[in-house]
């Protein structure tokens, strides 16, 4: 919101230290968001003579003038023909001067006739909303005077941040007040006497939405310009001159904070408002010129055949004021402001009005708004008042609120002065009553805002200055319950860093299109009902989506050689849950000049099972085709028999889609399963004599026989088996197609002592002849 | 000088000059190997008379020891010289980089949050989390936002159904906690928020990281306190922090805290907080008469972008391995 300096000045004594007094305003709670020279960009503009108006040679609706500044005779064309010899006007000289948007002027070749610069509009000073003459001054001027000195353009104003609970302070009273207690300045509010005779003025309230409202007639009023001092007032806090009356709405508006809306008297049917609910299907066309249909309940003021206006947010385009009215009706209401809010949010309207109105309004000033607003409207536009009626059928009262010392104390953490909180509630109109054992406070009713002793203690605190408060480093001990499970993410994320991946952060939303392509791999995660764009209309339900589009981003940057992995949440109809899944690509150790290998399939299984390994946990791998993964290259991972996660290498389409030209190696692992799979650690005693080992080769034909059951073979093979290593793993040349080579380490041992060679053997040889009898092996070579 | 002496001093250059252990074999062998120069002296002894062969016997021996720990320093010496020869041929140049293994890095958003977590931590707040896809209570009205509220305006919600949507801020996880969690308590929950907005500044989703405390008499100077504290031990401890007035519906009083990096002059709006709305307090069942407290929030990118000096917010989202190397 917009306030301005200079009329801030009509109420309150204003220093010229405007920076302090835009910081006290921001260390209040009005914060000052910048402090602007609404007219800084007119620039060069001076006032200058007619002295020669002849028509253009070449186009009839224009006029080819010589002005003179005093110094220099300028040619200027202008499409207003009523220019006179003789006139004053403002000139602004091409390549110098410039308008209020910033716009510099040029030198043109108008259809044939070059020019020096131009004449000047309110509306190009920002002092109209729309303009159809060049302006004139209606009295003798000096020649080439300043226009920004001569219209005292040189004003400031605050762009301020008005909190939602502050409707109050959407005002320049309102801000005069906040300032008046802050540094305890006397507020001076304009009260002229005007007397209303409650008289033919016909009100109907049949909405429960209307709290009051009051109705002024106004006859005999003369729709013209309004004075230059308002238009440059509304101006500078961003609003543009319509006509006398509209002005002056707006300006009482801006003045108290209370919307205003004028009717055109005659164009109301009968003569009568009434204040009704809209109904179904009812239209409207609003000053706007759009075209509302109500859902039914909007409070509209209507006459006896149509709407009129919609409450509180815009008035119509037939019932306004223009040019011909010569009667006017002057509304001055408040209205419930839930509704106003909620019309204004299922209409998408807002307004100056109401933004005021849904924030709430104060019923109780409407006297001295109509007052006010009454006065002005004569003395700018004459009339006499022909009509007055108030109907309040909703009261507001003034609220008591009582504060406790204990409560003020403790919430401060010390005892201020009674004086000091007297003189903060007393600067903002609340009457305060000091007890034994507290305060009891009357809020008046611009202050729906304060309900609750807390509330009080706000007013003190932000008044008194935050910074002025102690500052206590003294919070009592608690004794926390801690959390594993936050623990266990950070310790995993860790583990994960030290195997190499980089963890990504990506969104949560995801590409239906991409989702499609895992079909029954992951279930379908929740649709938003307004989502940012298509493409980010579902919910996760893998962290492999935006692992994919990182990894995607990454290759397509020149970074070949990608571990990502990401621990988050994805989400499913029945809620959500969070997970760990990885990404990989290109080299397995790319800062490693003596290590040439590529990612694998097995890799990443490696680097899976090595975290679980680390936790003493065990996996199980199964293959299983999965839609968005290679054929034979996908599976699922298990713990305790129950699946908890998928691996597999992405499929083609998949990359194609990403425009990916490289293999991609995917994994994702239910986190709770992992947390839960985790063995307790502990002592175990272990063997303390020499191990021995003997090495196995042999030929497995896929398909015929899987690798973990010959280990599981080999583990069962004796009692002195201690473990089974994998010693090499090869396909290619030497080995039989459809087969690997496989190569194992048994190791054998003993808790108690040191086995003898006969025994190992024994132990070696009845394996070997197990794994011979199994279809699928071929044995190869034996190695002691 | 007996013509042993000289014989031994003799030696002793033609010792220093050897050029290797081949020739000092040679140089041993002439001297005390079987025809060596020695070895026929000694055996000249019987054959002398017995007073001469005493004297004779005991120069020949004193020569021969000296001779041979002349010869052996030197074999010493050459083993030396070359072991070193053959050290210096296997150097290795250290300047040449290691085969190294790659190490991950966490992202900026998990550094700041754990940054942030155990600054919290020490002064004993717990972590607590809660879900991502929230009722409209816990989101709104249990923070004492009900539907028609203007604040709401502030929010730009995405919505599942029209009872969930995605938290607009982690402040249901304190509805969460003191439902299930008597005070005194304090907490920190950070995590993943939403709005729908989403331009050159503004991620339609984000981290927050927000705190709460309550117990019998805390104060906004404790809250001013702990927040001081906690800034300056994010941000360093030059940083000026400020207290301004500010409205959420969620605390009463409510304020915004500025940090500035210059001296007192350029304010950056870093977090909001409050002391907790009773009617917040009175939503969970705790009687605000007999307990208060405060809470916090801050945006974990502003955090991040603040201390890293990060100009665009859109890195987070983007994952570019050149971006998370660099912290």
């Amino acid at each position: 919101m917009k306030i301005s300096i200079e009329w801030l000045k009509d109420y309150i004594e204003i220093s010229n230290d405007v920076k302090k007094v835009a910081e006290e305003l921001t260390m209040s709670g009005s914060e000052v968001e910048e402090i602007e020279k609404p007219f800084e960009n007119v620039k060069n503009l001076f006032s200058a003579r007619i002295v020669d108006v002849k028509p253009h040679p070449n186009a009839d609706n224009l006029n080819v003038c010589k002005v003179y500044d005093g110094s220099i005779e300028y040619t200027v064309v202008t499409a207003d023909k009523s220019v006179k010899v003789g006139e004053l006007v403002i000139f602004g000289a091409a390549n110098h001067a410039c308008d209020f948007n910033g716009k510099s002027v040029q030198s043109m070749d108008i259809r044939g006739v070059k020019t020096d610069g131009m004449l000047f509009s309110l509306e190009e000073l920002g002092l109209e909303a729309h303009s159809n003459k060049v302006f004139r001054f209606d009295k003798e001027i000096e020649l080439g005077k300043d226009i920004v000195d001569l219209f005292g353009l040189d004003s400031t104003t605050l762009e301020l941040e008005i909190t939602p609970n502050r409707p109050d302070c959407l005002s320049h009273i309102g801000i005069a007040r906040e300032i008046s207690v802050i540094e305890g300045k006397k507020l001076k509010i304009p009260s002229p006497e005007v007397k209303f005779i409650p008289d033919n003025v016909n009100l109907s309230i049949e909405s429960e939405g209307c709290f009051r409202y009051m109705g002024i007639r106004i006859d005999d009023v003369e729709v013209k310009e309004s004075p230059l001092w308002m238009k440059k007032r509304l101006a500078s806090i961003g609003l543009r001159s319509i006509n006398n009356i509209a002005d002056a709405t707006n300006y009482v508006m801006m003045e108290f904070g209370h919307p205003i809306h004028a009717f055109d008297f005659d164009k109301i049917k009968s003569h009568k408002i009434i204040i009704r609910d809209a109904k179904l299907s009812e239209n409207f066309t609003a000053l706007n010129s759009k075209i509302y249909t109500f859902k039914g309940g909007e409070i509209l003021i209507a006459d006896v055949e149509k709407p009129l206006a919609i409450a509180g947010i815009i008035g119509g385009i037939e019932s306004g004021i223009n040019l011909s009215t010569k009667r006017i009706l002057l509304e001055i209401a408040t209205f419930d402001p839930v509704r106003i809010r909620n019309t204004s949010k299922g209409l998408n309207i807002s307004t100056d009005a109401s933004y005021r109105f849904e924030r709430g309004v104060d019923p109780n000033d409407s006297v001295r708004v109509a007052k006010r607003l009454v006065d002005l409207i004569i003395s700018i536009a004459n009339g006499t008042v022909a009509g007055f009626s108030d109907l309040y059928p909703h009261h507001i009262e003034e609220k008591e609120v009582t504060l406790t010392n204990k409560k003020l104390f403790s919430y401060l953490s010390f005892e201020p002065e009674n004086e000091d909180v007297e003189k903060i509630f007393n600067g903002l109109e609340m009457k305060c009553f000091s007890g034994s054992d507290g305060w009891k406070v009357k809020v008046p009713t611009f202050r729906q805002d304060i309900s609750q002793d807390v509330d009080l203690i706000e007013e003190f605190a932000r008044l008194k200055g935050y910074d002025s408060l102690p500052s206590k480093r003294s919070i009592p001990f608690v004794e926390g319950e801690g959390n594993k499970w936050w623990d266990f993410k950070s310790e995993i994320k860790r583990l994960v860093l030290s195997l190499g991946y980089f963890e990504a952060i990506n969104y949560s939303f995801e590409d239906p299109k991409f989702y499609q392509f895992f079909g029954k791999t992951f279930k379908k995660g929740p649709e938003l009902l307004n989502p940012i764009s298509p493409e980010m209309s579902l919910m996760r339900s893998s962290l492999i989506y935006g692992l994919m589009n990182s990894l995607a981003y990454n290759v397509k940057h020149q970074e070949f050689d990608v571990k990502f992995f990401e621990l988050g949440k994805v989400f499913g109809e029945d809620g959500e849950d969070e997970k760990i899944a990885f990404v990989s690509t290109g080299k397995l150790e790319p800062f490693d000049y003596t290590d040439k290998r590529e990612v694998s399939l097995l890799n990443l299984k490696g680097d899976i099972e090595a975290i679980a390994d680390f936790k003493h946990s065990n996996f199980e791998f199964v293959n299983e085709t999965l839609d968005g993964f290679a054929i034979g290259r996908s599976g699922l991972i298990k713990i305790n028999n129950k699946n908890c996660g998928i691996i597999g290498e992405i499929d083609e389409k998949v990359l194609d889609f990403l425009d990916l030209k490289v293999p991609v190696f995917a994994a994702e692992i239910d986190l709770k399963a992992l947390f839960n799979s985790f063995e307790k650690v502990g002592y175990k005693p272990y063997s303390q004599y020499p191990i021995t080992f003997r090495d196995l080769s042999m030929f497995v034909k896929k398909g015929k026989i899987l690798s973990s059951e010959i280990i599981e073979v080999a583990r069962a093979s004796s009692k002195y088996v201690e473990d089974v290593k994998v010693l090499d793993l090869y396909t290619g040349k030497g080995v039989p197609s459809g087969s690997y080579s496989l190569t194992l380490r048994i190791i054998y041992g003993s808790m108690d002592r040191t086995l003898s060679d006969s025994e190992i053997d024994g132990a070696f040889n009845s394996l070997m002849n197990s794994l011979e009898a199994k279809e699928g092996i071929t044995l190869r070579k034996v190695q002691k | 000088m007996s013509d042993i002496e000289m014989l031994v001093e003799s030696l002793k250059l033609k010792i220093n000059d050897v050029k290797d252990l081949e020739e000092l074999e040679k140089v041993r062998l002439s001297v005390l190997g079987k025809n060596g120069f020695i070895t026929s002296l000694m055996k000249k002894i019987p054959t002398l008379d017995p007073v001469e062969r005493a004297e004779f016997g005991k120069k020949i021996n004193e020569a021969k020891s000296k001779i041979e720990v002349l010869i052996s320093d030197k074999a010493n010496l050459l083993k030396m010289e070359g072991l070193k020869f053959e050290m210096i041929e296997n150097a290795i140049d250290l300047t040449i980089p290691g085969p190294a293994p790659s190490v991950g890095k966490a992202h900026l958003i998990t550094q700041v949050i754990d940054e942030c977590v155990s600054v919290f931590a020490h002064m004993g707040f717990d972590v607590a989390e809660g879900p991502e896809i929230e009722n409209i209570y816990y989101n709104f009205e249990a923070l004492n936002t009900p539907k028609w509220h203007p604040a709401r305006d502030l929010h730009d919600t995405f919505y599942i159904s029209e009872d969930l949507l995605l938290r607009t801020h982690t402040s249901p996880v304190q509805i969460r906690t003191m439902e299930r969690r008597k005070p005194p308590l304090r907490i920190v929950s950070p995590g993943r928020v939403y709005r729908n907005d989403y331009d050159a500044t503004h991620l339609p989703s984000f981290f927050q990281i927000e705190g709460l405390a309550i117990d019998k008499d805390i104060s906004i100077s404790d809250l001013k306190g702990t927040l001081e504290s906690a800034i300056k031990a994010l941000l360093g401890k030059d940083k000026i922090v400020r207290f301004r007035p500010h409205y959420f519906p969620f605390t009463e009083p409510s304020v915004e805290v500025d940090v500035s990096f210059s001296g007192k002059t350029n304010w950056l709006e870093v977090l909001g907080a409050g002391m907790v709305h009773p009617n917040v307090l009175r939503n969970v069942g705790v009687d605000p008469e007999k307990w208060q407290g405060f809470a916090f929030g801050m945006g974990i990118e502003r955090i991040a972008m603040l201390k890293y000096d990060v100009q665009d917010i859109r890195e987070f989202p983007r994952n570019s391995l050149k971006f998370l190397r660099l912290f």
